[in-house]
């Protein structure tokens, strides 16, 4: 692989509460490599939105983030201050948010708000309103929204309209890293569907790398290039899309995608995977998944399992792939 | 690991341990409860603040601490006798002008159309009368006393309280946990005083003290223009009589800053309290301070990033 424009390494994030830490990413180590898009799946507090948002430095208190690297384009995030983070936000790493509703204000036109950020973060000469505007409607029309809708307001969008208004408002200042935290939650798989398209064809013509958080691990396969599996603040499993597809190694991640039934072929119940992701507060003393999962043994009730090198560019942390393979 | 499961302080007993945990609170606490104390028992040591009891404009001896008034009273007695009255209508009028605000507010907000439409007729009618002015109109037509000054302050200052509640029920009426308690049957007056008022704590708790502050103030300085019953003790006629007794020009000092200094520190204090009570009615706040104490001790600041605490070696 190239030099990776987003390489994390040893990433560990705590939130600091009246009883104590409480370890929200666990040590986590990944790369983007450039044009690349790294999907990020896991269950609801596994910490993928954790990732995303200290890899910005935007996590709210009271996390701290207490140990690690994020080399962004050779430069470490975490050694930044506060205008060279804002040098680094936006024009070099741009977000699309959960709630892009939310996310837009309520009191301005889509058109001033684009045209907001192109202000806000320019560096030479300021753009004449003309050039502002032009380029505001071609942002639009890159979305796929006609630039006429420049001078509505939001509530007078549709939520696609308005995720696709997030979404240009990402690629105003044509960022390398874009990440997308559950982009498309709030959508119906039509429109869910039509934006990760355009999306990814933007990115084959902009070349930009993307950082894909979701929930919906088959939704992610599909459009992913490599994609890493988190449970309990951990990373599980790390590899090439196709690879996942085929032989997950990690039992975690063979559970998830036994959970989402196939389209064609017989219909089979489903098992899903009994119980709960374990409490951070105090997780289990060995692998973290040990309670859940199938193939659990002794060993694993007594170590944190290492990640190890299952196939080219494939790793995965359990005891049970790691010894002389199965 | 008891900690987490501890059930909350509730009640007083919650306001105690902010006031408990936030060092300025406590201190604005002190000072209140200070004062609170010289209106309770002081004047039962201080005696008679009307009796003539020494040559006029004496500065402060061992008989008389804080001197004696152009007319030969005893100044400490009469600002701690003042203390009673002005106290007692400061928080009277600032307890009452944010009640009747805050039921005119919410009712208002929540109500909407025609009910809302009259009662921000009302609130427009009294926000545009000058409140000073109209306060010394109305002060020199009832009899002078404090009741009047009371009723005054009410008059004038509850308008303004009742524009902001309004405003915030406004914004929480759209909100979803009103529209989920519409749905699940909850009664008009159940949602306004159990979903929209509880939110509104923090604004009315900081309201209550700002009016008390106002109130303070506004009646100290209607008395010292002698709109109050200049015959009876309270701090704005102490600084009515120390005017009128030209205690400038004689340069006796000592009948006006004693009265001075009472009126600044009970508003110190109150301002002090309110930043306890922030924390208390934000939840958000009070899960911040382990965060805060956890950064300042690795010498670190909470800034608009995400601290960073590596260990570089």
């Amino acid at each position: 692989m190239a030099e990776p424009l987003l390489s994390v390494r040893g990433l560990s994030v705590d939130w600091i509460t009246a009883d104590g830490p409480v370890r929200a990413l666990d040590g986590v180590s990944l790369d983007v490599a450039p044009g690349e898009v790294l999907g990020v799946a896991g269950e609801s507090g596994c910490g993928k939105s954790t990732l995303a948002q200290a890899v910005m430095r935007i996590l709210p208190p009271p996390a701290v983030i207490t140990g690690g690297q994020v080399i962004f384009e050779g430069q470490d995030l975490l050694r930044l201050d506060e205008p060279a983070l804002r040098a680094v936000r936006w024009r070099r790493v741009a977000m699309v948010f959960q709630a892009a509703m939310d996310a837009l204000n309520p009191v301005l036109t889509v058109g001033q708000q684009l045209a907001d950020t192109q202000r806000a973060h320019e560096g030479g000469p300021p753009p004449t309103r003309h050039a502002i505007r032009d380029r505001s409607a071609a942002l639009l029309e890159l979305v796929g929204i006609p630039a006429g809708r420049l001078d509505a307001w939001p509530h007078q969008l549709s939520g696609g309209m308005r995720q696709r208004v997030g979404l240009a408002l990402a690629l105003a200042l044509e960022p390398r890293l874009l990440i997308l935290d559950e982009p498309t939650t709030a959508l119906d798989v039509m429109v869910e569907r039509e934006i990760l398209q355009e999306l990814l064809e933007l990115r084959r013509r902009l070349g930009f790398s993307v950082l894909f958080i979701t929930h919906d691990l088959g939704r992610m396969l599909q459009i992913s290039d490599r994609v890493a599996v988190f449970y309990a603040a951990q990373l599980a499993e790390l590899g090439p899309a196709a690879a996942l597809r085929g032989e997950a190694r990690h039992p975690y991640t063979q559970a998830l995608l036994q959970a989402s039934p196939p389209v064609r072929g017989p219909r089979v119940e489903r098992a899903g995977i009994p119980g709960m992701p374990p409490s951070l507060r105090t997780p289990p003393p060995g692998c973290r998944f040990e309670p859940r999962c199938p193939l659990a043994e002794a060993a694993c009730r007594s170590g944190t399992p290492p990640l190890v090198q299952v196939g080219p560019g494939h790793a995965a942390a359990c005891f049970r792939v790691s010894g002389s393979g199965r | 690991m008891s900690a987490s499961t501890r059930p909350r302080a509730e009640g007083w007993r919650a306001w105690v341990e902010a006031i408990r945990r936030d060092r300025a609170a406590a201190a604005g606490a002190a000072i209140l409860a200070s004062f609170v104390l010289l209106a309770l028992v002081g004047p039962v040591f201080v005696g008679d603040p009307d009796a003539l009891v020494g040559i006029p404009h004496q500065p402060p001896s061992a008989a008389h601490w804080l001197g004696t008034t152009g007319q030969g009273q005893d100044v400490l007695a009469q600002t701690v006798v003042g203390t009673r009255i002005s106290l007692a209508i400061g928080f009277g009028v600032g307890l009452a002008v944010v009640l009747l605000g805050a039921v005119v507010g919410v009712v208002s907000g929540y109500a909407g159309g025609r009910v809302d439409a009259g009662l921000s007729l009302l609130v427009n009618v009294f926000l545009v009368l000058p409140g000073l002015p109209l306060a010394i109109v109305v002060a020199a037509y009832l009899p002078s006393g404090p009741a009047t000054v009371a009723l005054v302050l009410v008059l004038t200052g509850w308008a303004w309280n009742a524009r902001v509640v309004r405003a915030q029920a406004l914004a929480l009426r759209q909100r979803d946990f009103v529209a989920a308690a519409v749905v699940s049957g909850e009664g008009a007056w159940r949602i306004v005083l159990q979903e929209i008022l509880p939110n509104m704590t923090s604004l009315l708790v900081a309201q209550v003290i700002g009016s008390t502050v106002y109130a303070i103030g506004a009646q100290v300085g209607l008395e010292f223009l002698g709109l109050g019953d200049v015959s009876r003790a309270t701090w704005g006629t102490n600084l009515y009589w120390a005017s009128n007794d030209s205690a400038l020009l004689v340069g006796a000092w000592w009948t006006f800053v004693p009265t001075g200094l009472c009126v600044a520190a009970v508003g110190f204090g109150l301002t002090m309290l309110n930043s306890g009570f922030d924390e208390l009615t934000n939840p958000r706040l009070g899960a911040e301070r382990a965060w805060r104490a956890w950064l300042l001790g690795r010498g670190l600041s909470p800034g608009r990033s995400t601290p960073v605490a590596v260990d570089r070696g």
